[in-house]
């Protein structure tokens, strides 16, 4: 996966996870939700690592500092071409 | 504390400037029914909420709004890079530009700056869940009239999705609700103030 659609995996990823969070806020004990989010958990963290290792850090303290200051490099977020 | 995810919740790529769509949807950063207001607001509001689902509830949106203020200064951001001159004057938007050229403010649609007066923290669980259903509402309908303006799909469809999860807030906030009224007195559950009254 080139790094935009690898990016776009975490997005959904993220996206089940962080709708799966508020649901399990409300629904603490909903067996099925805890089932799906531990699923969807195990996928998140892969595919994480998948792009930390291609395409540099993700969080500040993923940084792997023996290529330098990763973190900083373009471009942010906010920044991407259309 | 929290930590910085270098990603958008949701991918925004604008090919277009169009300083006067931006005009109006940096409402939705710093206006009245906003997402830093949002954010700010069940932040705030967490700190005396007694019930841990309430509590869950309000953390984990107050933190989903601050992706969705970065989305909205993201469009802001990518509706006025690289805006020329003519195209501010033809927008109307010499009144902004001159004061913050081509940086992102938290402001009403009107111009007027971000105001914490636009949110409230009241330490009564039962009100304060109700203002937040009321403020998803005011969300959502703001969303409704941006989309009834815009005719951009690269910005139709990242507002499209935000307007999504005002809805799904608003479920979450009325199950909030109900969790609060079950731990209280079924038969007078308006009568006190939990944070205050049952300690």
């Amino acid at each position: 996966m080139n790094k935009e659609q690898l990016m776009r995996k975490i997005q959904e990823t993220g996206f089940a996870l962080y709708d799966l969070t508020l649901f399990l806020d409300s629904h603490p004990t909903n067996q099925m939700a805890l089932d799906y989010f531990r699923d969807v958990q195990k996928r998140h963290t892969e595919l994480e690592a998948e792009y930390e290792m291609m395409y540099g850090p993700l969080t500040a303290f993923d940084t792997n500092t023996e290529q330098g200051w990763t973190w900083i490099q373009d471009p942010w977020p906010w920044e991407l071409e259309a | 504390m929290w930590t910085y995810e270098r990603r958008l919740e949701y991918p925004i790529k604008i090919k277009n400037p169009n300083p006067a769509m931006a005009k109006f949807i940096i409402s939705q950063y710093g206006g009245p029914h906003g997402e830093l207001g949002a954010s700010l607001r069940y932040l705030s509001q967490r700190c005396s909420m007694p019930y841990r689902e309430a509590a869950g509830i309000l953390t984990d949106i107050g933190t989903e709004e601050l992706a969705h203020l970065e989305m909205i200064t993201t469009i802001v951001h990518q509706l006025t890079r690289n805006m020329t001159i003519e195209q501010i004057k033809d927008a109307g938007m010499e009144a902004y530009f001159v004061d913050h050229t081509a940086g992102v403010y938290p402001q009403f649609a009107s111009g007027f700056p971000f105001s914490a007066a636009t949110l409230a923290v009241t330490g009564d669980a039962i009100a304060d869940i109700q203002e937040d259903m009321a403020a998803e509402q005011k969300a959502r309908l703001t969303y409704d009239n941006i989309l009834r303006m815009v005719d951009d799909p690269d910005v139709i469809d990242p507002i499209r999705f935000l307007r999504e999860r005002e809805i799904v807030h608003y479920q979450r906030f009325g199950e909030g609700l109900r969790i609060i009224q079950d731990n209280l007195d079924k038969k007078n559950f308006y009568a006190f103030n939990p944070e205050f009254d049952l300690r």
